[in-house]
């Protein structure tokens, strides 16, 4: 009897109150838990799913252009696979935002697309005799394969010496052809390895390191912080003295840098609003919203906009470096805005952590 | 000789016991969670503290790994008893240097770990229930086990009194910010996202740092004090990533039990402890161990209190924010690049530090001004050693604090290397 006095009774006296309280809450928001959930499971199941399926069709094609091309070495061919290279590499643009979790455990966005491409190392197994077999290329560095590679054999020079050059050398035809072949299969294995990780990107809900909204922050940061630091400031010489080097572009063989920049953005602000095609729209903005931050949700808008605005200022990046390098540079201070918003007052205000060590904090 | 009143000593060896058993503990979960590797080995530069700058980590990982098994085996040496005096200065040597390598890993409870170290060189805590010494017939002066209660106590109380800002009074700051970010709790979650919530945490957790060490006294409140204890840091540890702290302050708390409570205690695991010692008997204290210990005390209040004398806001400045028990009060995040002008040839570098820092190096120095001095300090040497020693060193530093909107920490153009770690905090840009 005593003990029902002194612990059944004040447990269960204390039960009921968290049952009021509980039932007194605003029920019109989701909580926490579920909030983080539409935004996940939006992101995956219309963003992140569907952009993977395109990466592994527009590689497909790219290596079917480039078969076709070893059959038919004309110039309107090589231009068609030119195309085709543009259209993939875009599309991994895309996807490169969302490289964390396992899938960036498995290192395969280094064997698609590693930037910068070693042409040296690449020219010297071009001379050895090993066929350049599927194999083979499997083989080797990842400086010197991918999208990077394919772009230096597709664009290095004007589309005469291009052809000239694959016609005279059979194995630098090869090279190109199983290089496309092994981007594409790298591809469909990156795809294979979201959809198995999807389950439990989509159930991580948590507020830790490996919470699926906490490593999509950093990744997202990561991302605008490469821009600022290697897409841009390596070629408006940031590390060398003040130099500009339009061959520190991340595409500059394709004159294709500022398109890459544009899509990974595009592909920046679906991520942050959540947006995609056919989705519920729930993102980042909507979280910060119900979180009660509107000026932060609107400050980071307007950060956006911004980035937009100086994009859409430049026409290419080989041309504006040397002839409208403050335009270069407006961009890059606009994406610098961008990342002290993200990872100062975003991250601070969601609580994430925007390092990929734990340890104990007091 | 002063005299002061006996006890037997169970007290102490409960502490001494617990106490060296938890850092073996975290010892191992250090090793274990490969933060030898993060923090001293693969950094490749390292943020010393203010006069400690000539500490520097081994560059051999056997010896660095080694060390911190030395300090692990001594630990354990502690818990026993065994070679305690050897033990204690080994442990309190090795911890306190591996505290001192690295100023972004700083955490209080590391250096409340190396003061306890310290005191129990002096405070003879093997006097009972250690593997050399079961029991003893002798008492031994209740100013030891005084001196490690007014440590604790002080933890406690310092960290209630900076709590009295009107961040965590008016604003529920950062606490708002930080349960709003634990919503994804089983059960309690919906609370936490709620602003009373913030509140009732803020208000106390605040009342329970300012009275905890008080009731822990009084022998009449002792038993609701020690209820308190458990269950304030279970919660802590539940919510914030907080690591071993409630633990250490959990077995913290079982110093303030007197011999008499442990021994019923005890006696109803049947565990008897016989004593001689009577609670009247007075025993001789050596007059260097007053004197150490009233030093102690003496810097344990000094230190807290630095801040109050600077007209500014020490938790946006963080002024000898370090060693003063300034616990949980603070949210903040930043962002930092570094300029390098060549005042001879006026070319211009810029320095994004993640090309040499690790992720919580940044992290930390992004809102810290001496790291960021510290840094740039480092960024010369880099250009000395490129031949290119005419520089200047600017940067630009974003921070956010408690939820406001981030704002510029230091003017632009501060030319950081004609400044010195102490002035730099003259110069950190107003509050807004």
């Amino acid at each position: 009897m005593k003990i029902i006095n002194f612990y059944i009774l004040p447990i269960a006296f204390l039960s009921i109150i968290v049952l009021v309280v509980s039932c007194n809450h605003d029920i019109s928001k989701d909580n926490t838990s579920a909030q983080r959930s539409r935004q996940l499971t939006n992101m995956y199941d219309n963003g992140i799913n569907a952009l993977h399926d395109k990466l592994e069709m527009d590689c497909f094609n790219l290596f079917t252009e480039i078969s076709t091309l070893s059959q038919d070495l004309t110039i309107a061919q090589l231009e068609m696979a030119q195309e085709k290279w543009r259209i993939a590499s875009e599309s991994y643009k895309r996807c490169e935002l969302y490289n964390i979790g396992d899938v960036n455990r498995t290192f395969i966005r280094y064997r698609i697309h590693r930037w910068e491409t070693n042409t040296e190392a690449l020219e010297d197994s071009l001379l050895t005799n090993t066929p350049a077999t599927g194999n083979y290329i499997s083989g080797l560095g990842s400086a010197i394969i991918g999208l990077a590679a394919v772009e230096y054999l597709l664009f290095e020079t004007d589309v005469n010496t291009t052809l000239t050059d694959l016609q005279s050398n059979t194995k630098r035809l090869d090279y190109l052809v199983e290089s496309s072949n092994y981007v594409y299969q790298r591809a469909a294995v990156l795809n294979t390895t979201w959809e198995d990780y999807s389950i439990e990107f989509k159930s991580t809900l948590e507020n830790k390191i490996s919470g699926g909204q906490n490593l999509m922050l950093n990744s997202m940061i990561a991302y605008l912080e490469e821009t600022t630091k290697v897409r841009l400031g390596k070629a408006l010489g940031e590390s060398n003295g003040g130099t500009l080097d339009i061959e520190r572009f991340e595409a500059f063989r394709s004159n294709h840098s500022l398109e890459f920049i544009k899509n990974s953005f595009n592909e920046f602000k679906l991520c942050y609003r959540g947006n995609y095609p056919n989705s519920n729209g729930f993102g980042f903005d909507n979280y910060i919203i119900d979180l009660e931050n509107q000026t932060l949700s609107d400050k980071i808008e307007t950060a956006l906009r911004n980035c937009d605005d100086k994009l859409n200022a430049l026409s290419d990046l080989n041309t504006d470096l040397i002839n409208q390098t403050q335009k270069v540079i407006d961009l890059q201070t606009a994406f610098q805005e961008l990342v002290i918003l993200l990872k100062a007052d975003l991250a601070s205000f969601i609580g994430a952590t925007v390092t990929v060590n734990d340890t104990d904090g007091d | 000789m002063q005299r002061f009143k006996q006890e037997q000593g169970i007290s102490l060896g409960i502490y001494r016991i617990t106490f060296g058993l938890l850092m073996a503990f975290s010892l191992l979960r250090f090793l274990y969670n490969g933060w030898v590797e993060a923090c001293y080995l693969y950094p490749k530069f390292h943020f010393t503290f203010q006069y400690f700058h000539w500490i520097k980590p081994f560059d051999n990982p056997v010896l660095m790994y080694g060390i911190v098994v030395i300090a692990i085996i001594a630990a354990i040496f502690i818990a026993l008893g065994f070679w305690y005096k050897l033990s204690t200065i080994t442990f309190f040597l090795i911890f306190s240097y591996l505290e001192l390598i690295e100023k972004s890993w700083y955490l209080n409870h590391y250096y409340f770990v190396s003061l306890i170290a310290f005191l129990l060189i002096f405070v003879p805590a093997n006097h009972h229930l250690s593997i050399q010494k079961i029991s003893s017939k002798n008492g031994i002066s209740s100013i030891f086990r005084t001196i490690l209660k007014l440590q604790i106590s002080g933890v406690y109380f310092f960290a209630g009194l900076t709590k009295i800002n009107s961040d965590w009074i008016i604003e529920a700051m950062p606490l708002r910010i930080w349960l709003k970010a634990k919503g994804d709790l089983p059960i309690i979650g919906d609370w936490l996202t709620q602003d009373w919530t913030a509140y009732f945490f803020s208000y106390s957790g605040m009342l329970y740092d300012l009275f905890i060490p008080f009731l822990l006294w009084n022998k009449r409140t002792r038993p609701f004090a020690l209820f308190a204890v458990l269950a304030f840091h279970i919660a802590t540890s539940i919510l914030f990533p907080i690591g071993l702290f409630p633990l250490i302050m959990i077995v913290g708390s079982l110093i303030f039990l007197d011999d008499a409570e442990w021994k019923t205690i005890l006696n109803r695991f049947r565990i008897n402890l016989k004593s001689n010692i009577s609670n009247q008997e007075k025993s001789k204290t050596p007059p260097w161990i007053i004197a150490l210990f009233s030093v102690h005390l003496l810097i344990q209040i000094a230190l807290p209190m630095r801040h109050y004398f600077y007209a500014e806001n020490f938790l946006w400045t963080e002024r000898h924010y370090r060693f003063g028990w300034n616990v949980m009060l603070i949210e903040k995040s930043g962002y930092a690049i570094f300029k390098v002008k060549d005042n001879d040839s006026d070319k211009t570098w810029i320095i994004y530090p993640n090309e040499y820092l690790t992720n919580i190096q940044e992290k930390q120095m992004n809102f810290q001004a001496d790291m960021i001095w510290e840094f740039a300090q480092f960024i010369e040497t880099k250009f000395h050693k490129k031949d290119i020693p005419n520089i200047s060193i600017y940067t630009e530093n974003w921070v956010t604090f408690n939820g406001r909107p981030s704002q510029l920490y230091l003017p632009k153009t501060l030319d950081l290397l004609q400044i010195s770690e102490d002035e730099i905090y003259d110069f950190i840009l107003p509050l807004r």
